[in-house]
């Protein structure tokens, strides 16, 4: 199995993302990330991961396991940390899923996504931001769903350009 | 992931990675699509540009969880209410219901660990209406049509128990110069297995 740096790096973004879902932190997630390509790649050195197609299931496998590793780990921090917590003022709450992004790269993606035509914005921002299926967004603009998929599919293409995502991630949109 | 997985177009039909990324998903739901798109670059590029979209209007990237409870983790046996789910919502419907504002019924597609192959033929019937045949299959209980532009995107989704449907070409969404439509019949077994495919078949009149 060969995994060249630009794969690593798009394999590492995908467990990332899980691994956020899971643990509510992108730096405990990247953690997880990086420690899952790392086994994966003692895994191949050794010879345990030989089919290629295997490999997607063996990251899957290995980053949930330590999510649920790290996650036990955390849950016995915060209570150790409980007390003395409760006694310190506290600041706002922040979300901490939000941001995963640099202030700059959601500058580029705003302004990418206000170069859009405007029907084609609007079914991103309907389908990422509403709770709305595509047959909702359908109804809603007066489109069927297979022109809503269109739609929507052209702007993805086209903002993967716009923001240079290139590589792996965007070979699916390219098919 | 045992041979079974959810493929693209069920993902696609049930909007996943849109409701993945506004925490919409239950927990079995979630893991089969995280799973998947670990995998699968289609589905990824639309996880990792949707995510990127939604920071970009003020989002997080996704929703961690639905905002009771705690983080839960799926339970390993989480296939079987899966493949339950996929016996449950396999209905078969006629082919005159094949429009593209249909109410299409919600699916489960399980990929099985072979297919066979089916020949699709492509005919033009003299009312103006374009035919698609393609042989039965013995385990197949229902057939999927999809047809999709040359880009790959799915813009309708029919199931039939015939082996024969007939098309509106006036019905489908225009292509611009130099795309086309693809068709593509899918069989699929009692317990939503894929047993069998066709080649997509370029829709020539488009």
């Amino acid at each position: 199995v060969n995994l060249d740096e630009k794969l690593l790096e798009d394999y590492r973004y995908r467990l990332r993302v899980l691994a956020a879902r899971r643990l509510h932190d992108w730096t405990e997630a990247e953690d997880v990330a990086q420690e899952a390509i790392r086994r994966t790649l003692d895994a191949l050195s050794k010879g345990r991961v030989s089919n290629p197609a295997a490999l997607p299931a063996f990251l899957f496998q290995t980053a949930i396991h330590i999510c649920q590793h790290r996650a036990r780990a955390l849950g016995m921090e915060k209570r150790a940390l409980e007390g003395y917590a409760s006694s310190v003022p506290t600041s706002e709450p922040v979300d901490p899923l939000q941001f995963l992004l640099s202030a700059e790269r959601r500058a580029e993606v705003r302004a990418a996504l206000d170069s859009l035509a405007l029907d084609d914005r609007e079914v991103l921002t309907l389908t990422y931001t509403k709770a709305l299926s595509t047959r909702d967004i359908a109804r809603r603009l007066n489109l069927s769903e297979g022109n809503v998929r269109v739609r929507r599919h052209r702007a993805l293409t086209r903002l993967a350009e716009l923001l240079d995502v290139t590589g792996e991630s965007t070979q699916g949109l390219k098919s | 992931m045992s041979g079974k997985a959810i493929i693209c177009s069920y993902a696609e039909e049930n909007d996943l990675a849109a409701r993945y990324l506004r925490g919409e998903l239950n927990a079995t739901e979630v893991e089969a699509f995280e799973a998947h798109y670990v995998g699968c670059d289609r589905c990824w590029a639309e996880v990792r540009i949707g995510g990127e979209v939604r920071e970009g209007l003020g989002q997080p990237f996704l929703e961690a969880q639905p905002a009771s409870g705690p983080v839960r983790f799926p339970r390993r046996d989480f296939w079987t209410p899966l493949a339950a789910a996929a016996v449950a919502v396999v209905i078969a419907v006629g082919v005159g219901s094949l429009s593209r504002r249909s109410a299409e019924p919600e699916r489960a597609v399980l990929r099985g660990a072979a297919t066979d192959a089916l020949d699709l033929k492509v005919l033009r019937a003299p009312d103006g209406h374009v035919v698609l045949e393609w042989p039965s299959h013995s385990d197949a209980r229902t057939y999927v049509l999809e047809i999709r532009t040359s880009e790959g995107v799915r813009v309708l989704t029919s199931e039939s128990t015939e082996t024969r449907v007939a098309l509106n070409a006036d019905a489908l969404p225009r292509q611009r110069a130099g795309a086309s439509l693809t068709a593509r019949v899918t069989a699929v077994n009692s317990f939503g297995h894929v047993v069998a495919r066709t080649e997509s078949i370029p829709l020539p009149w488009q």
